[in-house]
């Protein structure tokens, strides 16, 4: 076969292209908000270690607007994540046959909800009772 | 009562022979109620321009030739209807992702070669006799891999896939939804065979599940689910050839 003249679009701008696009990007963007939680996770251990008073000026940081402002950015953040994952969650498991039938994906990503709810609401009363 | 109405369809055009890059010729067609985007395209190069290039075969969904970018989504033309898009306008452009040879129609070689070089067939170690029957399975077992043999490589699932788009040595939705489809066949013993691949940057893991793919297949395929089963199998791969001398495939 003859070499073609064939023309190959450009790439640039594609994620504008299409709404399903953006979602996954801001997916992936939010990953980048509990890269930032983790940060704070270690931060307030390696407070710890220095012992009393730097773990206090830690605590003292995490009530400052500031800290509030970000955690509630990232609380956000992080539902949309694991809500995004839990949609997707049926594409990456083998299919679950009950009683000879396929259980469908909204049984799979609905219980997943419905258990982060209960596992949240268990933590909250838990939280209460201490 | 006759339907006279008429829609406006922009076509991107482009010939290797005298054009540096595409551009957009528009066209305005009479449809009716059961006039898909394909007659539409017929309807240009019947009576306004024959030069039009673009391929179908089928008309009915089934052979996978007529895909193109109808508004920006990947769709089999003979599968749109204009009036779904009527009072507005269509923009149809060739599959993303595929260099352009003529107008509509793209270069499919890259695929070919991906979809060949999974073994899309059933790999046995010994062949069994003709004399000694058809290898049977049970319902159970066909279901395990059925959706995944709907594929009619369409290739709507690789102008979906921004990753395959961005870095074409991916093996992309289809190829690996085939590759898959074999893999989780009960008859087919060649995992051992198609498990380099799936476990190679070029395989399943150059796959970040946008999940666009599973959308827009026409087939309900689903390859977003195919790709990422075969994670979980790559992953299996990679642990259990610690445990067992044959890595643990074909168990």
């Amino acid at each position: 076969m003859s070499a073609r003249n064939t023309y190959v679009r450009p790439m640039s701008g594609w994620y504008r292209r299409n709404p399903h696009f953006l979602a996954y990007m801001l997916r992936e963007l939010t990953a980048v908000f509990l890269a930032g939680y983790a940060g704070v996770l270690l931060a307030g251990v390696i407070a710890l270690t220095r012992g009393p008073d730097a773990y206090a000026a830690f605590r003292e940081f995490l009530s400052s607007p500031l800290s509030v402002g970000l955690h509630v950015l990232i609380f956000i953040a992080a539902l949309y994540n694991a809500y995004t994952w839990f949609k997707v969650s049926p594409k990456a498991m083998p299919p679950i046959v009950l009683a000879g039938r396929r259980i469908p994906d909204r049984v799979i990503v609905g219980s997943q909800l419905v258990a982060c709810v209960l596992v949240f609401v268990a933590m909250l009363l838990l939280a209460g009772m201490s | 009562m006759p339907d006279r109405r008429e829609i406006d369809i922009e076509v991107m055009r482009y010939n290797p022979e005298t054009d540096s890059e595409p551009y957009i010729q528009s066209f305005r067609v009479p449809f009716d109620e059961d006039t898909s985007v394909l007659m539409g395209l017929q309807y240009i190069k019947d009576h306004l321009d024959g030069s039009l290039t673009f391929r179908w075969s089928c008309r009915m969904a089934v052979c996978g030739s007529c895909g193109k970018m109808v508004n920006g989504v990947p769709k089999l033309s003979c599968k749109a209807f204009l009036r779904d898009y009527y009072p507005g306008k269509l923009r149809i452009e060739p599959l993303e992702h595929f260099p352009i040879v003529r107008d509509l129609a793209v270069d499919q070689t890259d695929f070919l070669e991906k979809l060949e070089a999974v073994k899309p067939w059933i790999i046995r170690k010994d062949e069994k006799p003709l004399s000694e029957g058809t290898y049977l399975q049970t319902p159970e077992e066909v279901s395990s891999y059925l959706q995944f043999s709907s594929c009619i490589n369409c290739l709507l699932c690789y102008s979906a896939c921004p990753q395959y788009g961005l870095d074409n040595s991916f093996t992309g939705p289809a190829a690996l939804s085939l590759l898959h489809r074999y893999n989780a066949d009960s008859r087919d013993e060649g995992k051992s065979e198609r498990m380099p691949l799936v476990n190679s940057e070029e395989g399943v893991w150059g796959c970040t599940l946008v999940g666009y793919c599973s959308e827009v297949c026409p087939k309900q395929v689903d390859p977003a689910a195919a790709v990422n089963r075969g994670k979980v199998n790559s992953t299996m791969d990679y642990f259990l050839r610690f445990l067992t001398p044959r890595g643990g495939v074909d168990s």
